[in-house]
């Protein structure tokens, strides 16, 4: 009687809700993705696959949105994990557009690298070799823009907070130091000792409109060019490490714990395209007043070895049509801790250049890419190349391989041993 | 002196003859822009792109455009979305053009991968527009001042007796060294168009037909274009189209572009 009764519900519930189904679509995508490490081994570092499921509805003035991710990743033995990358509703009228629930906003106009486009935090699980639409993780905000003519400003209020998706462990983890080497003082000498670091777990905050984050970005069109301005009271996504250090009854010390945080910061930032003749121009530019950093100087051992230090970052690009069938795009990207001190665990300075070729040939049926990011400082790189071939009307096979390489203790000459090649099928419906 | 009379008649004759077939050709041309002058137009449309071992691959396509003819001197403003195939649906282009044939049409894409606009140069006007055999400039925006056109005389196709007018462009970068079109008169449309390259080759023909009158204009909705080079085709279908209906000018706008469609 009750499984009865159970089944009558469930019936009348998709007979009600028919008339709204038979609105919705249902789009996505299914998705093998192979990738093996490219030395004698052979081994694989990734072996996924993956169904995308997009529902959307429209109705007057309002539109529903949710895409949800089912993944199962033989090489890294997870089980099969449902995820639910963007939930939003869309209210819109001439003037404003509302979105609210999960979703990603993308501000700034830098390939490959993040500078404005600091909204959303990222998934570095795989470094930055996620697919675009991938690295970054949706959050739930409030995303308001008020729109007239060529002009827009967009509020986005931010409850939830996440920060960057790191691992610590397997080919792509990130690699942080397990000990740190402290001098010790002893009668006529120093002794330098290794002290275990201990790190505990990165907690979120408790969600509240108190402790949400706030952004306003105004666009306008001006001159030919696009022209962005925007201010974020954000929380860094980084973990920077509160550090206490416990001593024995000597005073020697014994182990150092680390605790993530994420402290706030304020950030102002500016972007611009403008074409010129074949070119098209782009810049970036951000400015923390106050950007948190670890630090070893032992001065800042009561303030949890942190600092906070001014940080600028900016982009300069070009994009130029060599010819019908190849783009190719360059940019110049520094980064710079304003008033260093010696200690500051990070580099005064970085200065990165990228350089994209992108081809179409045979009707766009054929698209080789290469992108090269090259840090001028530690003299590390990350090389990518890749071809997709768009076989039919939805199907997509795609053969790449990426280097990195570097010393160790640089951003991407740690992974270094990651240098892989990888196949992708993709159906997309 | 008789010599002399001679060659001063035969001069004017030849600068007659050539001046009134110069302004015959524009004239044309103008008349066809005329006929199909409108405030606006919404035009759901199927290509077809057919390669040389005749595979072919669809596109759904929706395309809105507004005459403006503003003091700034915007000409027209023209959005257009794929909806097929999946992978592609979404992209998104707006293409704003300017009455000065000088000035450079201003040109964003939209990239529902990378959730991204991107500026695109607005003089790479003869490139191909996503796979199709049909440049930017083929696809709407040219001003009639950017080749001279004359009249060469009158051809009959499919057994309508048509005007043939040549049309050199200003730009002598431009892709084509001329363009040969035929026009049936007092329908003022296009029923073939032949592209020659910079070298006077034969590059490309356009064959237009299923030519119907949509309140008062008469639009071709069959468009073939066979691209001798590659070896490739392009059939634009239109599947429907509305003209003058109410576009508010917030549609031709990046926040529209990243809305992913006009709903």
């Amino acid at each position: 009687m009750k499984r009865a009764a159970i089944w009558i519900t469930v019936l009348s519930i998709i007979c009600i809700a028919y008339p709204a189904w038979a609105q919705m679509t249902f789009r996505g995508f299914i998705l093998n993705q192979d990738m093996f490490r490219a030395n004698e081994s052979l081994d694989a570092m990734l072996i996924r696959n993956r169904l995308r499921l997009n529902a959307e509805i429209y109705g007057e003035n309002v539109a529903a949105f949710a895409s949800l991710d089912v993944t199962n990743d033989i090489a890294d033995t997870t089980t099969t994990i449902p995820n639910l990358r963007d939930a939003y509703i869309d209210i819109y009228n001439k003037w404003l557009d509302l979105r609210i629930g999960k979703q990603q906003v993308v501000w700034g106009k830098t390939d490959g690298y993040f500078i404005n486009d600091i909204v959303n935090p990222l998934d570095l699980s795989y470094f930055l070799l996620q697919d675009f639409e991938d690295i970054r993780m949706a959050t739930t905000m409030l995303n308001a823009r008020l729109h007239y003519g060529y002009h827009s400003l967009e509020i986005l209020v931010i409850p939830e907070f996440k920060p960057i998706n790191l691992k610590f462990e397997g080919d792509w983890g990130y690699k942080r130091p397990t000990v740190m080497t402290i001098p010790i003082p002893y009668p006529g000498q120093i002794i330098y000792r290794d002290i275990p670091l201990y790190y505990a777990e990165d907690k979120p905050p408790q969600i509240s409109l108190k402790k949400a984050e706030y952004a306003l970005k105004l666009n306008t069109f001006l001159l030919g060019s696009d022209l962005s301005l925007m201010y974020l009271k954000i929380r860094e996504d980084r973990p920077v490490y509160f550090t206490q250090m416990l001593f024995d009854t000597s005073g020697i010390p014994l182990q150092v714990n680390l605790t993530p945080t994420h402290p706030w910061q304020n950030f102002f930032g500016l972007n611009f395209s403008k074409p010129v003749g074949v070119f098209v121009f782009r810049g970036e530019g951000g400015y923390y007043p106050e950007r948190h950093f670890n630090t070893q100087n032992q001065s800042y051992l009561t303030k949890g070895m942190i600092v906070a230090k001014p940080f600028t970052q900016f982009m300069l690009g070009a994009d130029y049509q060599l010819s019908s069938a190849l783009d190719i795009s360059v940019q110049g990207i520094n980064e710079r801790i304003l008033d260093y001190e010696s200690g500051i665990q990070a580099d005064e300075n970085v200065f990165i250049g990228t350089l994209m070729l992108r081809g179409h040939f045979v009707n766009e049926t054929l698209s080789p890419l290469f992108l090269i990011l090259y840090n001028f400082e530690d003299k590390s790189s990350l090389m990518r190349t890749s071809v997709d071939w768009n076989y039919a009307d939805n199907f997509t096979i795609t053969a790449g391989a990426d280097f990195l390489s570097g010393i160790s203790d640089t951003i991407f000459g740690m992974y270094d041993a990651n240098d892989n090649f990888y196949l992708k099928v993709k159906y997309s419906f | 002196m008789k010599k002399y009379l001679a060659l001063s008649v035969t001069m004017l004759i030849v600068l007659y003859t050539t001046g009134f077939a110069q302004t015959s050709g524009r004239d044309i041309m103008l008349k066809v822009e005329k006929q199909q002058e409108v405030k606006t137009r919404i035009a759901k449309s199927k290509m077809i792109l057919i390669n040389k071992q005749n595979k072919t691959r669809e596109r759904d396509v929706v395309q809105y455009t507004k005459s403006v003819n503003d003091p700034k001197g915007v000409d027209e403003k023209i959005l257009v979305f794929f909806e097929y195939p999946a992978d592609i649906r979404g992209t998104g282009l707006l293409m704003i053009s300017y009455s000065d044939p000088k000035k450079d049409d201003d040109r964003w894409l939209y990239l529902p991968a990378l959730k991204k606009v991107r500026r695109i140069a607005g003089e790479s006007k003869n490139e191909y527009f996503m796979g199709t055999d049909f440049t930017y400039d083929d696809m709407g925006g040219r001003l009639i001042d950017q080749d001279s056109h004359t009249l060469i005389g009158e051809e009959t196709i499919d057994g309508i007796t048509c005007y043939k007018i040549e049309s050199v462009p200003i730009d002598k970068n431009d892709l084509y060294s001329k363009k040969i079109s035929w026009v049936i008169p007092d329908k003022w449309v296009h029923i073939k168009v032949d592209f020659y390259d910079r070298k006077g080759q034969l590059m490309k023909t356009l064959r237009a037909d299923d030519i119907r009158n949509v309140s008062g204009v008469w639009l071709q909705f069959n468009l073939e274009m066979t691209n001798y080079v590659t070896n490739h085709r392009t059939i634009l279908k239109i599947l429907e189209a509305k003209l003058n209906e109410p576009i508010g000018d917030q549609v031709f706008t990046t926040t529209a572009l990243e809305r992913g469609g006009i709903r």
